[in-house]
């Protein structure tokens, strides 16, 4: 399966936008889960707290009651002694012993009440007080019965009603200690038992959240949509691969249709002249190309820069290449300038370009035809210089015109014939102007300048030495910088006419 | 015109200029190396950018170009941009354009040379020291 143009920028837009909501989402649950365990941490805290602060009520509650029951117990027993005494003596002192007791009583219930009050037992006390005083109305009016010597009516409510009041404080005492002993259970388990409930609470929170978020945001949704994208992703990389090396495969058929037009250029300057050529495309195609002809008994070379590289570059090469040949059977004269003038209308005539919004795509040209009878190089140039090495000076420039072939109609083209008289060893360079724009390290370009240096160091070599030298040269320039555009130089020594001996 | 300063100005690419209209003084500076593959899909919005600014305005204009290189295609592009320029200069607009160029570098100055070659502009080259 293959994605359409803009289709991955889609689906990773998609992603995005899933990723930053979920990202989104999964703050709000942290910041929720923050919160939940926050309230609850403060919540089981202040029952701890709470629950701790009780127990300092409750424990010594219970044993105040323990005391508590202990007196009523012993007060009790005074009572029932001083009742069933043998004489009044004893009597007394058991009066004086139960006394004491309800002193005690009294006491302790004085230490419960505090207490009573915090624990939330005031009701129970007052049940308990009830019952005492009901106790101690009972008991004085048996003791009263028995000093009047009415014994079997003292006996009798003795039986009927004390035993009663002795039951209700038993009754309402064990109550407050059942109570008592309920509340400070409550309160333990409370103190050991918050913090275990509160870690389990933020963990099932937090699980449950990550479930909610897993579920909420189809997060298995999700991974079932990055499991589709990594398959269409190694899916369209696969058909990417298949489709450049089609491309590729394509362009290196082009590659030897563009080479089989162009290859037979230098066969036709003659044996005898020397001649090289270093062409190195950007994109196995090239936009740059060499052409040479005879016409007329005259050798022309020339280097041709189209606009552009690539695909688009050789359309335009051989667009220009099949042209040169039409304008060279057109010429009359084998006269450089008039050849690029007319070279001008022809492609400006087959792009069109006298219409609005036509392509501005031209060409430019260094065009030499060398005479060999007069031993006179003419050349043209359309933005383009001819260099050429003599012993004596070094490597000469004559620039060219600053208009190009084709592009730009408004103005009509008039191109400069220069002339160069060829002494022996005399050798030209012509070149399309990749290279000197190409950039070296630092992203420093070449420079004509440069070119030229590259040039004067090549030129004094012998002739079969020269391209390999450039070469070399011009690759220690580039170092690790790529290839910016295509590249074309040709290197040419015509041979010049021998004096004649008369 | 601030509405130009956004469609005209954006910052430079490995392979393209950067474009800068200051709306104030009505200048467009381009700097930069312009080399894209597709030098239309570049600078065909451009030219359309500032078709519409001279359609809408009658102001005087400058335009500023520091290239330290550009490729055929980017040259087509700022040659129709000059001639637009020189049709509004004719039209009666003020318009000024400066070429900068590095003074060790005579190739760039050449580049000025050629870009303005046979355009009736008000065309100016200034050597700087890089």
């Amino acid at each position: 399966m293959m994605f359409a143009a803009g289709e991955y920028e889609i689906l990773m837009r998609t992603l995005e936008h899933r990723f930053r909501f979920l990202l989104f989402l999964f703050l709000l649950i942290t910041f929720f889960l923050f919160v939940q365990a926050a309230t609850t941490l403060y919540f089981n805290n202040r029952v701890k707290t709470k629950s701790l602060g009780m127990m300092d009520v409750y424990l010594p509650a219970i044993s105040a009651v323990g005391y508590l029951q202990s007196n009523v117990l012993g007060y009790h027993a005074a009572n029932l002694e001083g009742i069933f005494a043998q004489s009044s003596e004893e009597m007394a002192k058991k009066e004086a012993e139960a006394e004491a007791r309800l002193m005690g009583v009294q006491a302790d219930m004085q230490n419960l009440k505090k207490l009573a009050h915090e624990a939330d037992l005031t009701l129970l006390f007052i049940v308990f007080e009830d019952s005492l005083q009901n106790y101690k109305s009972v008991m004085n009016r048996v003791k009263s019965l028995l000093r009047s010597d009415r014994v079997m009516e003292a006996f009798q409510t003795y039986d009927q009603e004390s035993l009663v009041g002795y039951q209700n404080l038993i009754t309402s005492l064990a109550e407050i200690r059942g109570r008592l002993a309920e509340l400070s259970g409550e309160a333990a388990r409370t103190t050991t038992g918050t913090l275990d409930q509160a870690q389990v609470f933020v963990l099932i929170t937090s699980a449950a959240a990550v479930v909610l978020a897993l579920l909420t945001l189809g997060g298995v949704g999700v991974g079932r949509d990055i499991n589709q994208i990594v398959l269409k992703i190694q899916e369209s990389e696969a058909a990417l691969a298949e489709k450049n090396q089609q491309i590729t495969s394509s362009i290196q058929y082009a590659q030897r249709i563009q080479k089989t037009v162009l290859r037979p250029l230098l066969s036709s300057i003659g044996a005898e002249s020397g001649a090289w050529a270093f062409n190195r495309p950007r994109d196995i195609v090239s936009g740059d190309f060499y052409w040479s002809g005879q016409h007329h008994g005259c050798t022309m070379i020339a280097v041709v820069d189209c606009t552009g590289h690539g695909v688009p570059g050789a359309f335009m090469s051989l667009l220009g290449h099949l042209t040169l040949e039409e304008v060279l059977i057109m010429s009359a004269q084998p006269d450089p300038g008039e050849m690029l003038n007319l070279f001008h209308a022809r492609i400006s005539a087959i792009l069109q370009q006298e219409e609005p919004d036509s392509i501005q795509d031209g060409m430019d040209v260094i065009l030499c035809i060398y005479e060999p009878k007069s031993g006179v190089l003419r050349f043209a140039g359309a933005r383009r210089p001819l260099y050429y090495w003599t012993s004596e000076a070094g490597v000469q420039e004559i620039k060219g015109d600053r208009d190009s072939v084709g592009g730009e109609v408004s103005r009509p083209r008039k191109f400069t014939t220069h002339e160069v008289k060829v002494e022996p060893g005399m050798s030209f360079y012509l070149s399309s102007d990749g290279l000197a724009d190409q950039p070296g390290a630092g992203d420093r370009r070449l420079t004509s300048a440069g070119l030229k240096k590259l040039l004067s160091e090549v030129a004094p070599l012998p002739w079969p030495q020269q391209r390999d030298k450039f070469a070399q040269s011009l690759a220690d320039f580039c170092g690790s910088t790529a290839q910016r555009d295509d590249l074309c130089l040709v290197a040419w020594q015509p041979v010049a006419p021998v004096a004649k001996i008369a | 015109m601030h509405h130009y300063a956004d469609k005209l100005s954006f910052s430079a690419t490995k392979v393209t200029p950067s474009f800068y209209y200051e709306p104030e003084t009505k200048a467009l500076d381009i700097s930069g190396q312009s080399y894209p593959e597709d030098a239309a899909a570049f600078y065909e919005p451009v030219c359309a950018h500032l078709h519409e600014l001279f359609e809408k305005t009658k102001d005087n204009f400058t335009l500023r170009l520091m290239l330290d290189y550009f490729n055929t295609s980017s040259g087509k592009y700022l040659q129709r941009i000059l001639q637009m320029l020189e049709k509004e200069s004719q039209a009666g607009r003020g318009v000024k354009v400066f070429w900068y160029y590095d003074q060790k570098d005579p190739d760039q100055q050449e580049n000025g040379l050629e870009l303005c070659h046979g355009l009736s502009l008000n065309f100016e080259l200034i050597g700087v020291d890089r």
